[in-house]
């Protein structure tokens, strides 16, 4: 008899577990759950939906801004919404929040630091999709690329290579960027040698005749050459031309070249580091301890008893 | 072909270089524009445009000519572009047409205008080549005669736009501009009624709202004329695009309508001068 109730009562009280989760607390949660996917779907449709309406002007910039934004207002109202649905009571989850945080801020430093500087970014509009940028790391590593998203964590660059970089905000935050994309037109400066008997008016004819001839240097603001300085073996000059920021590699690269062929087609010479011999007469005799300049001080200077 | 383009030309050279043109299938005909060479070819299913343009152009360099040989080499480096149809017409026209970006002027020695005073200035400004043929309303090809060299015009390089540099004469007689093949004339009339001697030494032209004429008796090919009425420091100067054709013209006939009407050019009133 015995033996047979116990079990029974076990079997019931595990039954009436499962079917009490069963009745009421699964069905809240999976309304709760349903009511979350509702309102991602929502979201999703409302903000796309608004974007190819109203924001069809929008550059990739702000339609981006304001696609995030409108897609993360009405998933944390239907979030919010779905979470009292379930039980959770918002005031009480946001109170202990308050203790949470402490605990939370601790542990997620990196990443809410990550957030808010994500935060001033999009805020400072210091560059938006589609710029290029160049920042330098501290390690000097320095990084160049298409900004192909912004997001609340990071950057995410495009390189010349074709490689993804993310960048994470707050180091865009700290460290200077560079935004080669901000203003219509670049200085390409070119650092130049040449030889100390050149003569500089005809060089400097050379170069801004070589400039002149292509037609992607701008015309105005003019291109300049500059004495910037001397060096052991050759003088240091700097041309600096402007161009339309579009062509900006191909002017760098192509200019190159024909300010070799201009050099060349008017004989003047890049220089090579060069270090002259002195020849000493063939019958010469090694040196004596006269020749070598000795060292001023050698009496002042006292050795150290046993130092070898 | 000659190195002597700038020598000697006859008294009025032929600048009408554009017009219709009617090709027998695979038989190219080849031009030279300038510095420029130039080469078509009617497939039964493909227009071939090829041209060779040197690595330097000269703004002198305006004569042209049809090349007898059309099936010559062409020196590198050698441009082609193949355009498809389902069967090509017979006929293609070659139509001169004013540059796709404002034109910055500078002359060669900067002129004044002295405070009360108007006058005229005869400029001129390069030419582009477009290829159309029947049922097509934008043209196949649209390409430089001469490509003009970049540049920048605006009150700092921060703002502004690129726009073409050409260097002109500015003459104040219309006959003392030499007629060429590959330059639109723009007459601009200026009327300074400020107190102050204005100098005048770059401009910007809107020759993107420009129309294009060609007048017969003259033997050149216009643009309306721009007048620009500057009336002190304080304020930017005044321009408007006149609609009637320009009166040294004589009798004209519209070639090309502008490539961006109006509105383009309302950016450059802060800073033409």
């Amino acid at each position: 008899m015995a033996d047979s109730n116990i079990p029974k009562e076990i079997t019931q009280s595990v039954k009436g577990i499962f079917t009490n989760i069963n009745t009421e607390r699964l069905t809240e949660i999976l309304v709760a759950v349903i009511l979350s996917i509702i309102g991602f779907l929502i979201a999703r449709f409302v903000s796309n939906a608004f974007i190819r309406t109203i924001g069809s002007r929008f550059n990739a910039h702000q339609s981006l801004v304001w696609r995030r934004g409108i897609f993360y207002f009405i998933f944390l109202i239907f979030v919010m919404a779905s979470l009292k649905e379930a039980g959770f009571k918002l005031s009480v989850f946001l109170g202990a929040a308050g203790i949470l945080t402490v605990a939370l801020g601790f542990a997620s430093q990196t990443s809410a630091s990550n957030l808010i500087s994500g935060l001033f970014l999009i805020g400072e509009g210091s560059f938006e999709i589609g710029d290029t940028v160049q920042m330098t790391l501290i390690r000097g590593h320095t990084i160049e690329g298409e900004v192909i998203s912004i997001d609340l964590l990071s950057v995410k660059l495009l390189t010349q290579d074709n490689v993804y970089v993310r960048v994470p905000n707050e180091q865009l935050i700290r460290a200077p960027v560079y935004n080669l994309s901000k203003f219509p037109i670049r200085r390409i400066p070119i650092t130049l040698a040449i030889n100390f008997h050149e003569d500089i008016i005809k060089v400097r004819e050379v170069l801004l005749d070589v400039a002149n001839k292509y037609p992607l240097v701008l015309a105005d603001p003019k291109p300049a050459v500059t004495v910037t300085a001397f060096r052991e073996s050759s003088i240091e000059l700097l041309f600096a031309i402007w161009c339309d920021r579009e062509n900006f590699l191909k002017v760098r690269d192509e200019m190159q070249e024909r300010i070799r062929n201009g050099f060349l087609d008017n004989q003047i010479e890049i220089p090579v580091p060069k270090m002259g011999f002195v020849d000493r007469p063939a019958n010469v005799q090694p040196l004596t301890e006269e020749d070598i300049a000795p060292y001023a001080n050698a009496k002042e200077v006292q050795r150290e008893p046993g130092l070898k | 072909m000659s190195k002597s383009n700038e020598l000697i030309e006859p008294e009025r050279p032929n600048l009408k270089w554009w017009g219709e043109h009617t090709f027998e299938l695979n038989q190219p005909k080849a031009w030279q524009f300038g510095s420029l060479l130039f080469r078509l070819t009617r497939g039964l299913q493909e227009w071939r445009m090829e041209f060779h343009r040197p690595q330097v152009q000269y703004d002198y360099e305006q004569k042209w000519h049809q090349i007898e040989d059309p099936n010559f080499g062409f020196p590198q480096p050698v441009k082609v572009e193949r355009y498809m149809f389902k069967s090509t017409q017979n006929k293609l026209q070659l139509m001169p047409r004013l540059a796709d970006r404002s034109v910055v002027i500078k002359p060669v020695d900067p002129i004044y205008i002295p405070a009360g005073q108007r006058g005229t200035l005869y400029i001129s400004t390069p030419l582009w080549i477009a290829g159309f043929v029947d049922g097509q309303k934008d043209p196949l090809f649209d390409i430089p005669v001469i490509l003009p060299k970049d540049t920048w015009f605006g009150p700092n390089h921060r703002t502004g736009e690129i726009c073409y540099a050409t260097a002109v004469d500015g003459r104040t007689e219309l006959h003392q501009l030499k007629p060429r093949a590959f330059r639109a004339v723009t007459p601009i009339e200026f009327h300074n009624t400020s107190h102050q001697q204005l100098r005048f030494d770059r401009m910007n032209v809107p020759v993107s709202a420009l129309p294009l004429f060609y007048s017969e008796s003259t033997g050149r090919l216009w643009t309306s004329q721009i007048k620009v009425l500057h009336e002190g420091l304080d304020r930017p100067p005044r321009i408007r695009i006149e609609n009637r054709t320009p009166p040294h013209a004589g009798e004209v006939m519209y070639l090309h309508p502008p490539r961006a009407p109006a509105s383009a050019l309302f950016n450059m009133f802060d800073s033409f001068f």
